[in-house]
């Protein structure tokens, strides 16, 4: 009995502990990202951005998903990186407008992908 | 974390109220709780190992909240009999002196030929042959034999359940159905008030009407049933 009450406990802990780290670590990690991603949406609309900006974002973006690959589904992990080498090829390339657009996905998967680990009803469902 | 852990929980609450409502034939030797958590942990355990793009911690939290439930399932069933029949539920007696308790055996979605699997299983092959028949709340069948039990080398073989002829029993013994039919005209009962009716080798039937007591009586077998 004391040893099941003890591993109810325990489990409980664990898995709350660990929702609770979850949450505020993919919240820390993706609001980090997206002022770089908007950083680097405001020089390239001012066409000042440059292969070495996106290349620092790219960068950025592979220390975070060490981590982030033990929460969050590999293939939006995938999908960021996508993104990223569009963009990264666009703007070596000065095609400035066409860049806007990919890094306005990327701004929308930095704020989708922690919702989708947010306790909401549409989450659970 | 804390979405798989609700959505792990909510699938193994409804997994576990239907199989509490299927009754015991879908169980076997397994509690229901356990039952539930076994259909679900190997999948659990699968789809993160055989998937890379899925992180291996989804697994682990769901293998965990099952963990956490059964410990909280088994904790609940100490508090008292009532939680223990709310999610067990409790042993049926599905025969007894009287005979077939038609009542129970559909409350846990069993006929009669049910039961007489089960029993022959056991090593009984008629009705008459035990006193109680009970279904554990684990769908195993646990049977008091009759003390006075003559040893029979007789295989019966069911006629009619609730009310019903059972046609392939009346085909393989090659018994034909005016059999039946004889036998309730020469007994005044009509079909629709018959609860149980078997008849082995010998020509010995075992017959119960509904909400009485069984009968045993004898009856010469048409020529060419054999069984």
């Amino acid at each position: 009995m004391v040893k099941s009450v003890v591993s109810v406990l325990i489990c409980l802990a664990l898995i709350v502990g660990g929702a609770v780290y979850e949450h505020r670590f993919i919240d820390s990690q993706f609001a980090e990202f997206t002022a770089a991603v908007d950083c680097l949406y405001e020089k390239t609309r001012d066409h000042t951005a440059n292969r070495q900006d996106v290349a620092a974002v790219q960068e950025n973006w592979r220390r975070k998903k060490e981590v982030l690959h033990a929460f969050i589904p590999h293939n939006d992990i995938k999908e960021m990186e996508l993104w990223l080498a569009e963009t990264l090829s666009l703007v070596s390339y000065g095609k400035y407008e066409d860049a806007l657009s990919k890094i306005d996905v990327l701004r929308e998967l930095c704020l989708q992908i922690p919702t989708a680990y947010r306790l909401s009803l549409s989450n659970i469902f | 974390m804390i979405i798989i852990f609700i959505r792990t929980a909510a699938i193994f609450l409804t997994l576990m109220a239907v199989m509490r409502l299927m009754g015991k034939r879908q169980i076997g030797e397994m509690q229901p709780f356990e039952f539930v958590i076994t259909l679900i942990v190997a999948d659990l355990a699968c789809i993160p190992m055989a998937d890379v793009s899925i992180p291996l911690v989804y697994g682990i939290v769901a293998i965990l909240t099952l963990f956490l439930l059964h410990q909280l399932i088994f904790l609940l069933e100490n508090c008292g009999a009532f939680a223990k029949r709310v999610i067990s539920g409790k042993p049926s007696v599905v025969l007894n002196k009287n005979g077939v308790n038609m009542k129970e055996l559909k409350k846990n979605n069993l006929g009669v030929e049910d039961l007489l699997e089960s029993m022959r299983s056991q090593g009984y092959f008629s009705l008459d042959d035990l006193d109680y028949a009970i279904f554990e709340a684990n769908g195993n069948l646990s049977a008091l034999e009759k003390a006075d039990k003559p040893r029979r080398s007789a295989l019966a073989v069911l006629l009619v359940s609730d009310g019903k002829l059972n046609k392939s029993g009346i085909e393989k013994t090659g018994i034909g159905g005016n059999f039946v039919a004889e036998f309730l005209r020469r007994r005044n009962a009509a079909l629709k008030d018959v609860s149980v009716m078997t008849v082995d080798n010998t020509g010995r039937i075992y017959f119960q009407r509904k909400n009485k007591r069984y009968e045993i009586c004898s009856a010469p077998l048409p020529e060419g049933a054999e069984w």
